[in-house]
């Protein structure tokens, strides 16, 4: 593989985390926490660097391997069962992205067009990145993150003169229970974060690349709920399906040119298959170091097809992707708290300076160790 | 749903056939994930597609996990 650079992996981070959740998490979070949305993203973005840390930390016992491939070498049978257990969550966040997308595109732009249909394609296309590799999804990321942090920064310009300030008030009487409770919903999703130090071994990943990533998709959220909340106001917000589509609709850069958003869609849009596609690498990637005789290139399309019609039955219908949020932390919170303090219990960087001279072997490890 | 299902068929043919040169080459292990990657696919989706009632798993779930949510 060629050799991977800062910008990649921030990009990467921000780009896994950034898509689904400016889609799927602001109504909900701005219901409960109401004008004080953002500081529910602040929250989350704080826990997870605290476990963003504990897993750099643990990635650096083997700094030539990634998480993965470090807990499979140390602990084959536990190794394993840890790398099974996070193939799941990730395919999980998979199953549920697919649906996120053919849901939002069959609800905004393609509204007769079968649900079947959209996700299929969806799902083709996901499939052909996700085959090409860690080079194919590394070079997407370089195309399309810089477009979309572009994007998210032109919007508070062109928007400025409709902001309402009046709508952000009362700003300093936090209610912190409610906020709290936005936190519960929205950490889930910047908990996908975690997945830095798992597919980048401790040589390429510093923890300054993953503090940057989030800082950037807190940024960028909180920002996006702001504004949101100073064009619709609380109300509203509250009750749209994709108040973040909503918020690019009202950009209006000039008279003549009406419907700014679908140029804005058709830039995101990308980005948003390049999160699923990422998604799948991971599975593939994952399954390959359990069974090493399996091909990932060739799992690709078959793991695709079963997410496919796993869409269909996690979810009745696309208000349960909402009502779902509350109780998907639940389980994220399983994969995002506990097993990274867990990981960090037992596979911490060694304090014997013999024992941590090695690029990855566990042979000398061990050997150090007697 | 027989015609629904046909999509879902055909999408697990188109990948059959493409990837049968290469994965004809590769350890058999290969050949046996990729079938019940897509027999097990074409199980669930038969499932969901059926007239009768279905139990979604999102809903399972929250019946379970919903009370042990602190809000």
């Amino acid at each position: 593989m060629q050799k991977i650079t800062a910008r990649q992996i921030v990009l990467l981070g921000m780009i896994y985390v950034i898509n689904t959740t400016a889609l799927n998490v602001p109504n909900q979070l701005v219901s409960r926490a109401h004008q004080h949305a953002f500081i529910s993203f602040l929250v989350s973005g704080a826990l997870i660097l605290v476990l963003l840390y504990m897993l750099t930390r643990s990635s650096l016992r083997f700094p030539g391997q990634n998480l993965f491939e470090s807990l499979i070498s140390r602990f084959p049978a536990l190794g394993r069962v840890l790398v099974v257990l996070y193939m799941l969550f990730f395919f999980m966040i998979l199953v549920r992205d697919i649906r996120i997308v053919s849901d939002f595109t069959n609800v905004v732009l393609l509204p007769i067009t079968p649900l079947l249909i959209t996700a299929l394609c969806v799902t083709a296309t996901v499939i052909y990145i996700a085959r090409g590799g860690a080079r194919t999804v590394l070079g997407i990321t370089e195309l399309y993150g810089p477009i979309i942090i572009i994007v998210f920064a032109l919007m508070p310009v062109i928007a400025l003169r409709d902001f309402n300030f009046g709508l952000m008030r009362p700003l300093l009487h936090v209610d912190w229970g409610r906020v709290t409770e936005g936190s519960w919903i929205s950490v889930a999703y910047i908990g996908q974060m975690l997945i830095l130090p798992f597919i980048f071994s401790g040589k390429d990943f510093r923890f300054k690349y993953g503090f940057y990533a989030t800082l950037l998709v807190v940024g960028m959220l909180a920002a996006a709920v702001i504004m949101d909340i100073l064009l619709l106001g609380v109300e509203i917000t509250e009750r749209m399906m994709y108040p973040t589509y909503e918020l690019v609709r009202q950009l209006r850069i000039t008279d003549f040119l009406d419907r700014f958003d679908l140029i804005v869609v058709a830039l995101w849009y990308p980005g948003m298959l390049l999160n699923l596609a990422i998604s799948l690498y991971i599975i593939c990637y994952g399954l390959k170091l359990v069974i090493p005789p399996v091909s990932g290139k060739m799992m690709a399309a078959p793991i695709g097809l079963l997410a496919y019609s796993c869409a269909f039955w996690f979810y009745s219908n696309s208000i349960e992707l909402f009502n779902f949020n509350e109780v998907w932390t639940l389980i994220a919170l399983f994969f995002i708290l506990v097993l990274p303090i867990l990981i960090f219990l037992v596979h911490h960087p060694a304090k014997n300076v013999k024992r941590r001279e090695h690029g990855g072997d566990v042979s000398l490890e061990k050997g150090a160790r007697k | 749903m027989i015609k629904i299902l046909i999509i879902y068929v055909i999408a697990s043919a188109i990948i059959l056939i493409t990837d049968f040169k290469v994965i004809r080459d590769l350890p058999k292990i290969n050949r046996w994930f990729t079938y019940i990657f897509l027999l097990a696919g074409m199980g669930i989706f038969a499932y969901t597609l059926q007239i009768s009632r279905v139990v979604y798993a999102s809903v399972w779930l929250q019946k379970w996990l919903g009370p042990l949510v602190p809000f």
